[in-house]
């Protein structure tokens, strides 16, 4: 499964690398996280739980950085065990790029899934990936935009 | 993933085929294992647990539906009318000759789910035609028959039910 | 001999008679038998990787689950069972042995690593989930073009390049025919991956019968007979011991006719335990692991004259095993299958072929109805419509030049085996006739190039290789496959006949057919017969019900037995009658004098005398008792014949297929009852066009199996069916008893290659070349845009 896209957050760069490598942050904005713990600089423990079609899990998994080109790129590793539900594992390459004061997020994931995820869900799995990868993003920008950066671009659109 | 073993058990009342049970059952417990295996009775079939093959077709509250999408403690007190009922009480005579007479079964195992789905078709379209039989049909798998016979079954029933109707003296076949 | 004056059964469109239980819903299938109230239930853990080294597994949390009895990893159940090791003895073979639960790796998505026993079955669910596996996925070789590699990942260390089967023929003069030919025509044809998929998943019982201490194992299988040898080998226990009953089946389609790891543990832990043991699969695990198959690739090259006809082919077979060789067939049936049936009706004298069963990280494969017919006739017959094309003959002439004629039967092909009878010329004379063949042709060349339907039309010929005998099987090396079948009559002291089978029906309706066979050959009233089969503790042993077997082994087994029986009928009722035994004829359950028809003695009165419970004393020299068994070894094969023809539109912005006209003429000999094989001709072409036109089983790259439930895995609905046009020749056979030829999987084999030539040749004028399953829009869309973007077509 690949999955691509965009967002743009307005704050500058360096913020949002920041918040990205920030447990607390990241606890809030990923949809389902029920636990996220830093092991080391690069390396985060995590239980997410997750809901495609039928089946609700808990993934337990660990996230890694690499290649990191702080704060202009990195790749994501991570892999999730769902128990009896299966697997998901996946890389996603992510790209920072400011201009005038935001920053525009750029990913391109490659994903995963087995077990009975993929044998029962793997119709509805693409929406679920992207519906949950949207909802992060939201979350993270009502983290870490400043509210009058946020209040100023409501009042024009 | 439910959390295994603390699952706390609930009365449940269900009228089936006019006939009152209350069983304790888990909030997961599906209908079709209510029916099979709480009371014991066998003729609603399970094919695939998640509602495409429609061997588990049932009747609640005067509706068919498949027994194994709902949860027994969701219809308490609700009417199911399963195989058993209908073909005891002679509503279904018609058919099951007519599936005899074509050949219109061969393992038998979807033909309950078949038979009620056939059953409710017809007393809602008495002069249906090929096409609306299988358009009908699509609610039930069958891996035997290639639904040749099925249809074929209940085109005759559809057609001796109008005789029936026409002459209400006589109408069935020698 | 039939008395001329008995009213015949066979031939009749008899009523079954298991219908009356079945359509009140009375029909007891595995999970409708009352278990006893300390029944226990099993749960599978199901690997989630295709290919992985087992690390740990915990199971406390599984074991700490209240109701939870016991779980069993592979190490425990090695304590208590042999692995199951599928002997095939035949040149190129290469075994691969299963242990029950996977021991230290895992080989295909959905094999089993620990089972839970529990008190209930919802709880064996939950504890199931509980057991962690720790896994080290490891590379996986899932396709079979990957996995047929020397640098692909090995299935077993010990069968190097995962070449499970390999084995090649060349007739005596192949070579030179086939460089002195004028013209090669070839091809790579490529089918899909389908299961059977029985709408009753499998299931069974084990119970201890305590006074006898022996087990009685019910299981939803079509070899009650093999799984007990089976069962009696794998678990160490006596077979006298071993009583297997097969409860109604809710299809079997082959499926059933393999026997399953499930089948060992839950026997197994029924005589550990000594408590009964219950496993019922859902449909997710159905589809994973009950044996797929199919999942070809012919690589065909025939050498032909300038009228069409081959002088020489040669086939190149590559087949996917799966993970492990099933069993009793094991991965060499569709790999010799395929290579060998493809000659089908044609006289072909000079055939070569290579075949090869690769192994995959991937469901094992098996016996599913047809076998190798469907694909192997997808392609010999694809590559008739393309000889015609290339030629410009029309291929339902290419097919007239090439079939074995009437006055070549009977008929001994390329590889020495027999055709005693057939009607090839025939069936495809009155098939051409009855779809309208030739004005069909003529309404397609003057349809215009820019019709939004293109329509096509499709023919398949061929022989079915059904009802093999012994000898069928040990050519092919499947020597734990007896042949032979059986049949116990019992007139009973009150004049009714007790026959039982050494078969197991999943919805073909042997009670009825056995008792008409009965009926005409012993002189009995048919409704005076009671047919049972599929309990080894009664009926004698056989080879069972698959392989388009039952009418021919079985049937003649009930003719061999009737005519020792009615011997012994008719001895006594001649001394009843006093006259000489020859005077003596059996009909409607009586013995009547020939030359006096008036006088007769009916069948009770005989057998009062035979279980001496009259006032007359059984005839000196004569035993007790009216019963016989008979044994019948069919011969190597029976060859009924078919053509299929069918005329498709297919719409050409949406590539959607309608199947408008489907023709079959059919001859599988002598018909016993004509309504239940048309219904087997119905429920084989619709499993065809399944698998033609949407069945597929997908694995990723990675071999996660992508669609295990029926939302995922389409089959074909009432809408998806045609009607089918059915008329019979009855060629009987000459060879088998009786003239049977066995009529199981003859739809399916004509239908797949029938439907998928009527595409390709609606899609032919686009230039699109269709020759890979199934036959999805998205495929063939693709295939005409490659074609109007003007490149080549994927020969793949």
């Amino acid at each position: 499964m690949n999955l691509a896209g965009e967002h743009l957050i307005r704050s500058p760069k360096l913020a949002v690398w920041n918040a990205i490598n920030d447990p607390e942050v990241l606890r809030e904005a990923i949809p389902g996280c029920q636990e996220l713990h830093k092991k080391s600089e690069t390396e985060f423990d995590a239980v997410v739980q997750v809901k495609v079609g039928p089946l609700k899990a808990n993934f337990k998994g660990s996230v890694r950085l690499d290649d990191i080109e702080k704060p202009d790129r990195c790749v994501i590793v991570g892999e999730g065990q769902g128990g009896v539900a299966g697997f998901a594992k996946g890389n996603a390459q992510v790209e920072l790029i400011e201009s005038q004061g935001a920053t525009l997020i750029r990913y391109n994931v490659h994903a995963a899934i087995g077990g009975k995820l993929a044998q029962i869900g793997s119709r509805v799995v693409q929406g679920v990936a992207t519906r949950l990868t949207l909802q992060f993003f939201e979350n993270l920008v009502a983290r870490i935009e400043p509210a009058d950066a946020r209040e100023r671009a409501e009042g024009a659109a | 993933m439910s959390q295994p073993g603390s699952l706390r058990k609930t009365d449940v009342t269900l009228t089936i085929n006019g006939k009152s049970y209350t069983r304790q059952v888990e909030p997961r417990r599906l209908l079709v294992d209510f029916i099979r295996h709480d009371v014991g009775l066998k003729a609603t079939h399970i094919g695939c647990e998640h509602g495409v093959c429609g061997a588990c077709t049932v009747r609640i509250d005067g509706r068919t539906a498949r027994s194994c999408l709902h949860f027994a403690v969701a219809l308490q007190g609700a009417e199911i009318e399963t195989l058993e009922g209908l073909s005891a009480d002679g509503r279904l005579a018609g058919l099951q000759k007519a599936f005899h007479d074509a050949h219109g079964l061969q393992c038998g195992y979807c033909t309950p789910g078949v038979l009620l789905t056939a059953e409710e078709f017809l007393s809602e379209n008495p002069g249906p035609s090929e096409q609306e039989i299988r358009a009908a049909l699509s609610n039930n798998l069958c891996r035997c028959t290639g639904y040749v016979n099925i249809v074929k079954a209940i085109a005759n029933a559809a057609r001796d039910r109008d005789k029936t109707k026409a002459d209400p003296a006589g109408g069935s076949r020698p | 001999m039939i008395a001329p004056g008995h009213p015949r059964s066979i031939g009749k469109h008899v009523p079954r008679r298991e219908d009356p239980y079945l359509l009140r819903g009375e029909g007891r299938f595995l999970d409708d038998i009352a278990e006893p109230k300390d029944t226990l239930f099993l749960s599978f853990a199901m690997s989630p990787h295709a290919h992985a080294r087992i690390l740990a597994i915990r199971t406390d949390a599984a074991r700490a689950l209240p109701g939870v009895v016991d779980v069993y990893t592979a190490e425990d159940m090695a304590r208590l069972v042999k692995p199951i090791r599928t002997v095939i003895e035949i040149q190129g073979y290469r075994a691969s042995s299963r242990t029950v639960l996977a021991q230290g790796e895992v080989r295909f998505v959905g094999e089993h690593v620990a089972v839970v026993v529990a008190e209930d079955p919802y709880i064996a669910q939950d504890a199931a989930e509980l057991i962690e596996v720790d896994y080290e996925p490891l590379p996986a070789a899932v396709r079979l073009e990957e996995a047929d590699s020397e640098t692909a990942p090995l299935v077993h260390e010990d069968i190097p390049r995962n070449v499970m089967f390999e084995a090649a023929f060349a007739s005596p003069d192949f070579q030179s025919a086939f460089q002195s030919a004028e013209t090669i025509v070839s091809e790579t044809f490529r089918t899909g991956r389908v299961a059977g998929v029985p709408l009753e998943p499998r299931g069974c019982l084990a119970l201890l019968d305590h006074v006898a201490d022996s087990l009685l194992f019910y299981t939803s299988t079509q070899i009650p007979h093999l799984a007990r040898t089976a069962l009696s080998e794998i678990l160490d226990f006596p077979e006298p011991r071993i009583r297997v009953v097969t409860p109604e089946v809710g299809g079997g389609f082959g499926t059933k006719a393999q026997f399953y790891t499930e089948e060992v543990v839950t026997a197994a832990l029924a005589l550990n335990l000594r408590r009964p043991i219950k496993w019922v699969q859902d449909r997710r695990e159905e589809l994973l692991t009950s044996i797929h198959a199919r999942d070809h690739i012919y690589r065909l090259e025939a050498a032909i004259d300038a009228q069409g006809r081959i002088k020489a082919l040669r086939t190149d077979l590559t087949t996917n095993a799966g993970a492990y060789s099933s069993y009793p067939f094991g991965c060499t049936l569709e790999a010799t299958g395929g290579a060998r049936m493809i000659v089908g009706p044609y006289d072909i004298r000079n055939y070569a072929f290579r075949t090869r069963a690769i192994a995959t990280h991937t469901c094992p494969s098996g016996a599913y109805r047809g076998v190798a017919q469907p694909s192997c006739f997808m392609a010999i017959e694809g590559l008739m419509d393309r000889i015609g094309r290339k030629l410009g003959i029309d291929p339902a002439t290419v097919r007239q030049r090439n079939l074995i004629r009437n006055e070549q039967l009977p008929y001994t092909n390329v590889l020495g085996v027999r055709y005693d009878t057939g009607s090839y010329e025939e069936c495809l004379r009155r098939a051409l006739e009855r779809i309208d063949y030739w004005n069909f042709r003529k309404q397609q060349a003057e349809a215009r190039d820019d019709d939004e339907v293109l329509r096509g039309i499709g023919i398949c010929c061929f022989t079915e290789v059904a009802g093999a005998g012994s000898g069928g099987w040990r050519v092919r090396g499947l020597t734990k496959v007896p042949g032979f079948d059986s049949a116990s009559i019992k007139v009973e002291p009150t004049g009714k006949v007790t026959l039982l089978v050494s078969q197991a029906a999943a919805g073909q309706g042997h009670l009825t057919t056995f008792a008409q066979v009965l009926a005409d050959y012993l002189g009995v009233k048919v409704e005076d017969v009671f047919v049972s089969e599929g309990d080894t503790g009664t009926a004698p042993y056989g080879t069972n019900t698959f392989a388009s077997r039952g009418a021919v082994a079985a049937g003649g087994a009930v003719i061999k037995a009737a005519q020792s029986l009615r011997q012994k009928i008719a001895r006594i009722a001649a001394f009843l009658l006093d006259v000489d035994v020859e005077r003596v004829e059996l009909t409607e359950s009586k013995a009547i004098d020939k030359e006096n028809p008036e006088k007769s003695v009916d069948f009770r009165q005989v057998a009062q005398i035979a279980y001496s419970m009259t006032s007359v004393a059984l005839p000196q020299g004569e035993s007790f008792g009216l019963e016989v068994v008979e044994m019948y070894d069919p011969p190597l094969a029976t060859w009924p014949n078919a053509v299929h023809a069918v005329v498709v539109a297919v719409d050409r912005r949406t590539a959607k297929v309608s199947i408008e006209k489907y023709v079959v003429v059919h001859d599988s000999g002598r018909l016993i009852n004509p309504m239940i094989v048309d219904g087997q001709i119905h429920g084989g072409i619709v499993q065809g066009i399944g698998e033609a036109l949407m069945e597929q089983i997908v694995y990723d790259e990675d071999g996660q199996m992508l669609n295990a439930n029926l939302l995922d895995y389409l089959m074909p609905m009432a809408l998806d069916v045609p009607r089918i046009d059915i008329s019979h020749i009855e060629t009987p056979s000459i060879d088998a008893l009786g003239g049977f030829k066995g009529v199981g999987e003859g739809g399916v084999i004509g239908a797949v290659p029938a439907v998928t030539n009527a595409v390709a040749d609606a899609l032919a004028k686009t230039g699109a070349n269709i020759n890979r399953l199934p036959l999805r829009p998205s495929y063939l869309l693709r295939e005409m845009r490659r074609q109007q973007a003007g490149m080549d077509g994927d020969r793949q």
